[in-house]
This record gives structure tokens, sequence and C-alpha cells, in this order.
């Protein structure tokens, strides 16, 4: 039986917040939901508490700011996540058209797209789905693995919002062993498979790591299936800039850090702390994360 | 059929680090997940790839193929019969 981990696959947010949301998108465009947001920010801080304190414990104590910058910082926090969902609603109802999407490294992205089968590594910092967008620029068949956890009633909304997914879904809780095979499968046939480095779902399969000066826990299911695949692993990150811009960081894995598991979370956690280091208020793990 | 159940076993051993394990202390009917041996689906995965590298068997579908997960003696009839 899988002793339960850190995160439960679900996400914050209800169908009314979810909906409201939709609605001034669909009706109203992008500004409104915008200006919505600076009001629902607050009602946030203070009545969801969990989410609250995980900010807090991430600015104060793993990025080490002062107390008054701490709680200016958890505000700026929740306000970048809400730009996040609503931006991710927008982009899925093919508003995508009123962002920019530049490249960190233009030539390495479509050096890496070349490659056949091979893992892609991802974390909640910025919006990894809207790294579909792009991957479909290169022509990248991707497959990502998800934990379809999610509520019923806002998964019915956030739905009735996508157009065509970007990607091939590979839902592991559904069936775990013939998600092996797809992701297998996928790898073989040269296409490449996306997973989360940085959250896990069952505590027997995670592997303790330091990181940001702390204790935490990793998912070793990424790791372990690239090893066991040997095939290369990209860590790449979509992150928001000012002015609707998402910017695609992507860096190919060392090969000596592919020996073993080890090592190859290494190297995602220096990949990870250097993107934070450059986008702190984008790391969007609103649960008890250090414990 | 029994030597090659002992190649199945000494190859789950050596693919999956299954430290201070013998051939012999695997259960030839014991369930391999969950209770028995333990393992989980991304071990499931380094089953697949002993199959398809050291036996040439490629499984794309468990829908027909779910019992051949099921013990050690199960993956040893499989392989004696789709082996190349």
């Amino acid at each position: 039986m899988p002793k339960r981990g850190n995160w439960d696959g679900k996400s914050r947010g209800g169908r009314t917040g979810y909906s409201i949301f939709v609605w001034l998108l669909r009706h109203c465009g992008l500004t409104p939901a915008y200006v919505l947001l600076l009001f629902v920010v607050p009602y946030f801080v203070i009545f969801a508490p969990k989410g609250t304190k995980a900010s807090w414990d991430y600015n104060r104590h793993r990025r080490g700011l002062g107390f008054f910058r701490s709680i200016w910082e958890v505000l700026a926090h929740f306000h970048a996540f809400g730009k996040n969902i609503i931006d991710r609603l927008a982009i899925n109802a093919g508003l995508g058209d009123r962002f920019e999407f530049i490249y960190d490294d233009r030539e390495k992205a479509s050096e890496l797209a070349r490659l056949k089968g091979a893992m892609l590594l991802s974390a909640h910092v910025g919006c990894w789905e809207i790294g579909g967008h792009f991957f479909q620029a290169d022509d990248m068949t991707v497959n990502v693995v998800v934990f379809d956890n999610e509520h019923k009633d806002v998964k019915e909304v956030v739905d009735g919002v996508k157009s065509e997914l970007p990607y091939k879904p590979i839902n592991v809780l559904a069936d775990p062993l013939q998600a092996m095979l797809d992701i297998r499968k996928a790898l073989a046939d040269g296409e490449f498979v996306c997973m989360n480095g940085e959250r896990y779902i069952d505590e027997n399969s995670s592997i303790g790591k330091e990181f940001m000066g702390a204790a935490c826990k990793l998912p070793s299911g990424p790791y372990r299936i690239a090893i066991k695949c040997r095939v290369p692993v990209i860590f790449f990150y979509a992150v928001r800039e000012k002015g609707r811009k998402y910017r695609l960081i992507i860096e190919e894995a060392p090969a000596e850090s592919r020996k073993d598991v080890a090592s190859l979370t290494d190297a995602f956690l220096a990949s990870l702390t250097a993107v934070l280091a450059k986008y702190p208020r984008q790391w969007f793990n609103f649960y008890d994360y250090w414990k | 059929m029994e030597a090659l159940i002992e190649e199945i076993k000494q190859n789950l051993i050596e693919a999956l680090n299954l430290e201070d394990i013998t051939p012999a202390d695997i259960d030839t009917d014991a369930p391999l997940f969950g209770e028995g041996l333990g393992l989980d689906s991304i071990d499931a995965l380094e089953i697949i790839l002993i199959l398809e590298r050291n036996y040439g068997i490629k499984i794309e579908n468990t829908a027909a193929t779910r019992p051949v997960f099921k013990s050690v003696r199960s993956l040893a009839e499989y392989v004696a019969k789709n082996r190349k």
C-alpha cells in the first residue's frame, strides 16, 4: 500500500472561483481577470492558511528574507500564482496569441528537440504546461505523466476551456503498469516523456535531499525511469516575465549525472536552484514542502 | 523450466539491486508486487526491459499480459513461450 506523500495530486481552487475567471476571460479578456486577482489575493492569503504558511516558510526561511519583506513577498507570491492560473486558463481557451513566448537559447532548444527519446524534467516553477507550446514549434511529440487526482468539479471547469492538448497524457494512477509500458514505448519510439521532478505522491518512492538549506523529498520515479531507460534528460522551465512574456529555459543534464539517482537529483536541484534564484516568486508549491 | 526460473531470479536481483537476496530467497510463486517481493511500478519497467533486452520480448499492452507479471513462475512461463 503506498504511503501518502507530501502532495495529494490535487491543486488549490474551487469550482466557483475558476468559473468566474473563465467567464471573465471569455467575455472581457485578460486585463479584467488580472484586476479581479488583486482582490482575490488577500482573500486567499487570509483564508488559505496552509498555503500562506508554506509561502511564509519559503520566503522567510528558505530565501532568508526579513520579516516585513517576507510579508510583501507572500502577497507577491500569491499574486504570481494567480497570474499563472489565469494565464493557463487563457492559453487553454485559445488566447495564446496574447502572450509572447521567448527562448533563453533558441539554438540549444532546437538541438535538444532533435534528440530521439528523452526525458523532460520540470517543476512547479513558472508554468511547465506552457512548455508544450514551445515544443510544438519544434514538432516534438511530448507525453506528460499526470497524477489525475484533481477535484472533479474543478477539473470539469478547466477541461471545459481546454483546446487541443499540446501533449499526450499518461495517467500513472489509473494503471501504473500500463503507464510504464506507455513510457517505455514513447521513449523507444523517439518521443519525449515529461515528468515533474520535485513533487512526490508515494512516500515509499521518494528520495531525501537537501534543497535551499533544508531537508526535502523528491520523487525517485522520474529519475529511476530515465536511468533505467538510458535516455538523455532535459531540465526545462517556462517562467513568466513582465509584459505577458514566457521564457523557456532548457538545459541537458550532464551525461555523468545519469549514472545514478543521487547524481541526477543533484543535477536537477542545482538547475532548479539557479532558476529560483532568478525567478523566486515562481515557486508554486503551496504546501509543507520542507517537512 | 527450473533453469529459466533461476535465471530470471538472478536477472531480477541484478537489475533491481536487491541487496542481500539470493535466488533461493525468492519464492517462485509469490506475488512480485505489493506483498511478496514488494516491487513497485517502476520495478515493473525494469522487468519490461529485462524481457526486451534479454529475451527479445516486447510488451506494449497490459490488457492481455497483466497475469504475466504475477510471479517469477508466470514470467518464466511467458518467456519460455515467447522468447526470440
